[in-house]
């Protein structure tokens, strides 16, 4: 269906995109409750350490530099199709209060 | 349907890949080639006696063009008349083929005599039966073919392409490459043609066929700095009068593109690696006026690649710059469905723009049968449809991907490496991930 706001994504970029908190409903747009996002945060590190065989918890600073620097998961997590709207929202993920909030419920409660 | 239909039921045995194989693309007959030779050459006696006879039908119209070159039109006119009343099903084919080479300036018309040959031939050469049963006549379109190139071209000096006599099977390749690379775009629109030719003036200089591409990409390269002459043989012969109206960027953005067609063989042998070395593609510009109106003709085109009207698909195409990306959207409450296509699309390749619409235009496929398996519930259909699980969105992304590529690729005759080698991997991480979710691969 295409995500909406990030088109074509990869699994990898969905992964980490929802990872950060973000819920990706195709097509959707409707405000997420703490619980759902911590759901699919948690979803999407089981995803990514089986995928990649490696885990860095909650960390998506350590994922993203991971997957930017792996020469065989870099291709798929930089693919052109969406990579431009799954940066840029990664990168405000980053920093985002509300999403180092929930990061630190999850350290605190796994 | 093709000549294969013609020789008592043979082709039915052999394979429909193989009758498809015969009207269309290279792509198919390397699919097919393994599996059906080994029939084809046990069959070839009893068919070789049909295939020859529409050999010497096709020769007959062949004669009329060189004769009566000034009354070109009238004769392909009457040759097409004339191969569907005397040629059987071979000849419809015949006529057909010949049907996409006019309307074209007579200017170039002239210089394209040969491909007017390539597509009374292109049946044969990419005809694994063919192939068993007529050798010699293939080998001499092919020399046909090559002659086409470089008349139209005379941008480099071209080897003889005798080195394809000792690989049919790259010959065939090669040659439905030429078909789709040439014949289709110069139906479409001459000045794209001209660029085609260019980037398949690369393949001659290819030894052996498809695998060694790679390793030849610097003499590939050299013909295509070239494709500034080109432009100039397709200004001189004024093929932009005869084409349909667009803009010089959008036109220049099809020379680009079908430059990158010298590796587009390659490419889908090795990802696009030769691609990437050879040639990017540019930018295109579907129709005119704002990009509001021309998402609306990028939408209409990718519909057409589906076989389908835009209008029966989507009620609203919207251009949004603040959009990431292209999507596909339905109104749970009324069910306006929705295309947005976002500001980089536009800065795609034809092909790109093409198999991002045509993408989305899947899914509204998608949704219609979803809403009428759900007899028109729009809630539940809604549900049904975007409150997917992972693993039916990972399939559901190999399948679109898939058909929009391959839409595009049928209705463009070829799409530049690049788009393939996207599409391919975009495919590829989605199958990694059906599997990861316990699904099989897609097939």
């Amino acid at each position: 269906m295409t995500i909406r706001g990030y088109g074509r994504a990869t699994p990898l970029q969905m992964d980490m995109l929802e990872l950060g908190g973000e819920i990706l409903s195709p097509g959707g747009s409707e405000p997420a409750s703490d619980d759902e996002r911590l759901s699919v945060m948690k979803e999407a590190r089981q995803m990514l350490t089986k995928q990649t065989g490696h885990d860095f918890g909650f960390d998506l600073a350590a994922w993203h530099q991971f997957l930017l620097n792996d020469a065989r998961l870099a291709e798929e997590y930089t693919f052109v199709y969406a990579w431009k709207a799954v940066k840029q929202r990664i990168d405000e993920l980053l920093d985002d209060p509300d999403r180092l909030r929930l990061e630190r419920m999850l350290n605190e409660h796994p | 349907m093709g000549i294969l239909d013609n020789v008592g039921g043979f082709a039915k045995q052999a394979g429909d890949g193989i009758a498809h194989a015969a009207e269309n693309t290279s792509k198919v007959v390397s699919d097919a080639w393994n599996t059906a030779v080994e029939d084809a050459k046990a069959g070839a006696n009893a068919v070789a006696t049909s295939v020859r006879d529409a050999d010497a039908k096709k020769q007959q119209i062949g004669a009329w063009i060189d004769s009566k070159e000034q009354q070109l039109e009238h004769k392909v006119d009457e040759g097409r008349a004339w191969l569907r009343q005397n040629g059987g099903v071979a000849g419809q084919v015949a006529s057909a083929q010949i049907g996409l080479v006019e309307g074209v300036a007579t200017s170039v018309y002239g210089a394209g005599k040969g491909l007017v040959q390539l597509a009374d031939g292109v049946t044969s050469l990419t005809n694994p039966l063919e192939w068993a049963a007529n050798p010699d006549a293939n080998i001499a379109r092919l020399k046909s073919a090559g002659h086409t190139v470089e008349a139209l071209g005379k941008i480099a000096n071209l080897a003889q392409p005798t080195s394809w006599i000792t690989d049919p099977k790259g010959n065939a390749q090669l040659a439905g490459t030429l078909w789709d690379s040439a014949a289709t775009s110069f139906n479409k629109d001459p000045a794209k043609f001209v660029g085609n030719a260019a980037g398949t003036v690369g393949m001659f200089f290819i030894p052996g066929g498809q695998g060694a591409a790679v390793a030849d990409t610097g003499r590939a390269a050299t013909v295509l700095n070239d494709v500034g002459k080109v432009a100039d043989v397709a200004k001189l012969a004024d093929v932009g009068k005869s084409a349909e109206t667009a803009s010089t960027a959008g036109r220049l953005g099809g020379l680009a593109e079908d430059a990158g067609t010298a590796g587009r063989v390659a490419a889908r042998a090795t990802e696009d690696v030769a691609a990437s070395t050879i040639a990017r593609g540019e930018p295109f510009a579907f129709g005119v006026g704002d990009r509001s109106a021309r998402a609306t003709a990028i939408i209409d085109r990718s519909a057409q690649a589906l076989g389908r009207n835009a209008a029966s698909l989507v009620d609203n195409v919207v251009y949004d710059a603040s959009a990431g990306s292209p999507s596909f959207w339905v109104d749970r409450a009324t069910g306006l469905r929705t295309v947005t296509l976002d500001a980089a699309t536009f800065g795609k390749t034809e092909a790109g723009q093409l198999v991002a619409g045509t993408h989305e235009l899947v899914h509204a496929e998608q949704w219609e049968q979803v809403l009428s398996s759900h007899a028109g519930n729009l809630a539940t259909a809604h549900s049904a449809m975007f409150k997917t699980s992972r693993l039916d969105y990972a399939i559901r992304e190999v399948v679109t991907e898939r058909r929009a590529v391959q839409a595009v690729d049928s209705l463009l005759g070829g799409v530049a490496p690049q788009q393939v080698g996207h599409s391919t991997r975009y495919i590829e991480s989605w199958q990694r991930r059906v599997m990861a979710l316990g699904g099989g691969r897609v097939p």
